[in-house]
């Protein structure tokens, strides 16, 4: 069943549980769900960094959004929020370790991927503040 | 201090390596300046390795540009080839041996110098007064020449879009005032709800009662405002999207859709515009983003003539002189009291030195003059012959502006006026 897309929504449950399981030092799975909350919140942000409309570019995870939201930014609205770090946090996360064993996710990986979403969730969260989404 | 590269150079640099890369004709090449002035290369996804001539492409800026190049690993940004599609009407394209360049540029400031309006086929004559810094009597001339054509018979429309320092706006006193001015509709237009005040953003000054045509001006804020800095803070926004995924407006839309609504409940017969001196946001915006002539305030010295320099070799970078050059025009503004022509007879060489470098074309040996933007240095009516102002000690305060045929107004204006008319409003027939 399709239900349409709401990237703020999506962004914000998959940050919150990502949160709960790291607090219980479930590593691999809070991973997979910081990659995923960075991706659902800079797509929700997409018209603000960009000055666009979302396009294809949402078939792409955040391993290769993250740079493309940092290197396409323009606009006042993004000037407003306060710019992407330019050096990608998820540059070593991937969608498909999702399959890959526990054993490879340590706490100082997952933590990277943690401050990485964290930026987007403060950028979401200011430009709701701002009422810009 | 070791040589560094800086941003000023990265343009040239980039041509530079893409010579020297070999890189084979036919080929396109897209380019994108972030917004830090790195420079990356987008290749379409999906691209296991980027094919061999753009790997020596990669290495060849990062060795020439320094800290405005990413390291070779991280130098190609994959996009989805129909993102990259959707780019290329903000590229400006040009050639390299052969190769075609598509060069991106991201700016906070949404590039405004350079999206230039596409002509209007209806609606009235526009004229932009814009200035490099004030003090050049903008706004006075702006008042003059509406109550000057208001007495003609003409329905003037005057905006004070010099929003930060607001002059124009004291043709009307203050108990002329209108309710709302410009900043208050840029900010409930955020909220959808502007166009109710409309009605109420026009005033008329009691001095042009008695004249044939009309004199209506818009001030910057209305006489209901109390949070004018409140306001101005949020009157440059790009207007957020009312929906989720939908694009939010750009901040010159905006502005051109305040214009034409101003237009659509004023009926005016031209309209006057007040712009905020210097290379702002505002003056870009009513410079390329209306359909408009402008009136360029000049004084005869070098930081005048190297400012415009920046503008126009800005538009000649971006490819939009020959979009832009035909609504431009001189004004010599403060004219000395001595040695008039002298000091005229200068300035318009320098204006000419300026404008044949940069807007005017170059017509080849044997080629008819006819054909191309080309003027002589001595030509009449030609965009770099000034519209002379004269300096009038009796022009520091604000002028009566019912007695024009008379008194410091006259001396200084007749032959700006005449020529205005001649020149930039001859269907008018005045």
């Amino acid at each position: 069943m399709n239900w349409p897309e709401d990237f703020l929504d999506a962004h914000e449950r998959r940050w919150e549980d990502a949160e709960l399981l790291f607090g219980n030092r479930r590593w691999a799975n809070a991973d997979h769900l910081y990659g995923l909350a960075a991706e659902c919140g800079l797509k929700a942000l997409w018209p603000l960094i960009t000055g666009r409309p979302p396009g294809r570019h949402q078939r792409v995870h955040v391993d290769r959004l993250w740079d493309q939201a940092a290197r396409l930014a323009q606009g006042g609205r993004i000037a407003q929020l306060g710019t992407l770090p330019n050096r990608n946090p998820f540059h070593n996360w991937s969608v498909d370790q999702r399959y890959a064993s526990r054993q490879h996710f340590t706490d100082q990986f997952v933590e990277e991927h943690r401050k990485g979403a964290e930026e987007i969730r403060n950028l979401v969260l200011q430009a709701r503040r701002g009422g810009m989404i | 201090m070791n040589r560094v590269v800086t941003f000023g150079e990265t343009r040239d640099l980039v041509r530079k390596a893409i010579r020297e890369a070999e890189l084979p004709v036919g080929l396109e090449v897209w380019i994108l300046r972030d917004l830090i002035g790195r420079v990356s290369v987008l290749l379409p996804e999906p691209a296991a390795e980027p094919p061999e001539p753009i790997r020596r492409l990669v290495e060849r800026l990062h060795s020439t540009l320094g800290a405005h190049a990413y390291p070779p690993e991280r130098a190609i940004l994959y996009l989805e080839p129909e993102d990259r599609e959707e780019l290329r009407s903000e590229a400006v394209i040009w050639e390299e041996e052969g190769v075609t360049i598509y060069f991106l540029d991201r700016e906070i400031s949404g590039r405004r110098w350079v999206t230039i309006a596409e002509s209007e086929l209806a609606g009235p004559p526009r004229f932009v007064l814009f200035a490099l810094k004030g003090g050049l009597g903008r706004s006075t001339t702006a008042a003059v020449l509406a109550a000057h054509l208001a007495r003609k018979g003409q329905r003037v429309l005057v905006l004070d879009f010099d929003l930060e320092s607001p002059t124009l706006s004291s043709m009307l006193s203050p108990e002329e005032h209108p309710d709302f001015g410009l900043v208050e509709w840029l900010v409930e237009d955020l909220v959808d709800q502007a166009e109710v005040l409309v009605p109420d953003m026009i005033g008329r000054p009691a001095w042009s009662m008695d004249f044939t045509g009309e004199v209506m001006v818009v001030p910057a804020y209305g006489r209901r405002c109390r949070e004018h800095l409140a306001q101005l803070g949020r009157a440059y926004l790009d207007k957020p999207p009312r929906e989720v995924g939908g694009s939010p407006e750009k901040w010159v839309d905006r502005v051109r859709r305040l214009v034409r609504s101003l237009e659509a409940h004023a009926s005016p017969d031209l309209v006057v515009m007040d712009s905020r001196s210097g290379l702002h946001d505002i003056a870009a915006a009513l410079i390329v983003g209306l359909q408009a002539q402008v009136l360029l305030f000049a004084v005869d010295s070098e930081p005048t003539w190297s400012g415009y320099r920046i503008l126009f070799q800005h538009w000649a970078q971006n490819q939009a002189i020959r979009q832009v050059r035909e609504r431009l025009f001189l004004a010599a503004a403060l004219v000395p009291p001595t040695a008039q022509e002298e000091y005229l007879r200068r300035f318009q060489q320098h204006a000419w030195d300026l404008f044949r470098e940069w807007l005017y074309d170059e017509v080849p040996p044997g080629e008819p003059d006819g054909e191309w933007f080309s003027f002589d240095l001595m030509e009449e009516d030609a965009p770099h012959t000034p519209l002379p102002i004269y300096w009038e000690r009796g022009l520091l305060a604000w002028p009566d502006l019912r007695s024009l045929e008379s008194g410091p107004v006259q001396s200084a204006y007749s032959e700006f006026l005449q020529r205005f008319e001649r020149q930039l409003l001859p269907e008018a027939g005045l």
